[in-house]
């Protein structure tokens, strides 16, 4: 009867050891962010390396209905046999701003704007508040999601022109910053937004040359606040802006 | 004999739950590089897993090792919605990132960054290609 007894304690225990070994959790080294392509595959993979510039994405966890995706668009662009695109509003914006929106059926949901777009067409200055960025993708991406029932809390961001970025850094001032870019780092994209909280907002070209390497540079607004100025000399102009901000796409080392 | 047989067995049982509910990984980070953590197939034993665990990392940087470990704050089942972690670092920061939202911090001395001075916002955005 003893026996019986240790032999069911025996079998319990040795069920606890195999049950909490099974639960031992897995992490895996991947190696570092040398960036890929976002592994749509196929057609829509081909598709989004030719149209797609800036983009912000999500993966659900389940099978998305390219169909119902359809009603959220105000267009549709594109009908592939697994996925869709179409442009979706940005709330509070015109036609002019609508995100195009890649809908794949294995989960993938994709805003972009087009690779021609400066990647400071993003920035939602009717949502900017000092230390935190809105960006419109977001915008569109959380319509659809949230319409799709897909969790937004890993959305992501990538820019389909430039492969070996892994950097965005949008700095936002109302009078003027100070900027140092050390020569080791490669820059792919400088532009820059004036905007207003009505969301009204020019674009200016700065381009790469304008911020030498190795060297302090003071960047700013006139006095009028019409014209993004650098180390004294005006870049480009718009109209009266509250805000400004700079657009760095760069590859950290 | 069997008495002792199952005392040890009782021990076993009892210690080692605690040790294999704790996510530790080792991770080694040479300047200029980040690093993906990604969750494997055991996934959904980790959607079993309700309560919250400890989760420990050890950044091995310049022979030296820090050991960061996440607490009862962040709830393990959101490394799993999100599949992987990120770490990323600038000069002085090392920051691990769990979902796009939370994160701890930790100083390190590593290599060259843009600086910014004096803005209202600076927003540094990773971009990343999707590693699902």
């Amino acid at each position: 009867m003893k026996e019986r007894f240790y032999m069911r304690v025996l079998l319990v225990g040795l069920v606890l050891v195999a049950l909490s070994l099974s639960f031992t959790p897995v992490f895996a080294q991947t190696g570092s962010t040398s960036l890929q392509s976002p592994e749509v595959g196929g057609e829509g993979e081909s598709f989004l390396e030719k149209e797609a510039g800036i983009c912000a994405y999500v993966k659900a966890n389940k099978t998305l209905d390219i169909n119902r995706a359809k009603s959220y668009f105000r267009t549709v662009e594109k009908e592939g046999p697994d996925f869709v695109v179409g442009s979706v509003p940005v709330p509070g914006y015109d036609t002019p701003e609508d995100a195009h929106m890649f809908v794949h059926k294995d989960g993938w949901i994709i805003a972009y704007y087009s690779k021609a777009e400066p990647v400071a067409k993003i920035i939602d200055w009717r949502s900017y508040q000092p230390g935190k960025v809105v960006t419109k993708l977001y915008q569109a991406l959380a319509n659809v999601a949230g319409g799709l029932g897909v969790s937004l809390t890993n959305v992501r961001y990538y820019h389909y022109a430039y492969p070996e970025a892994n950097k965005l850094m949008i700095i936002v001032d109302r009078d003027s910053f100070k900027i140092t870019i050390p020569g080791e780092i490669p820059i792919y994209e400088v532009n820059a937004s004036m905007g207003r909280r009505d969301g009204n907002y020019g674009i200016i070209k700065v381009g790469v040359d304008k911020l030498t390497l190795d060297v302090i540079h003071n960047v700013g607004l006139s006095n009028d606040r019409k014209w993004i100025v650098i180390d004294g000399t005006g870049i480009g102009g718009w109209d009266w802006c509250e805000f400004f901000a700079l657009f760095i796409i760069y590859q950290e080392k | 004999m069997l008495k002792k047989i199952i005392i040890l067995i009782l021990l076993v049982t009892i210690f080692i739950p605690s040790s294999a509910f704790a996510v530790d990984t080792k991770v080694k980070i040479e300047e200029g590089e980040s690093v993906f953590l990604e969750a494997l197939e055991e996934s959904e034993e980790l959607n079993m897993i309700t309560a919250k665990i400890p989760i420990k990392f050890f950044v091995e940087y310049a022979d030296s090792l820090s050991e960061i470990e996440f607490t009862s704050e962040i709830d393990p089942k959101i490394a799993v919605i999100s599949s992987y972690m990120f770490i990323e670092y600038s000069d002085t920061i090392l920051k691990l990132n769990l979902s796009g939202d939370d994160s701890i911090k930790k100083s390190l001395n590593i290599g060259p960054r843009i600086t910014v001075e004096y803005a209202d916002t600076v927003f540094n955005m990773p971009l990343v290609s999707a590693i699902f």
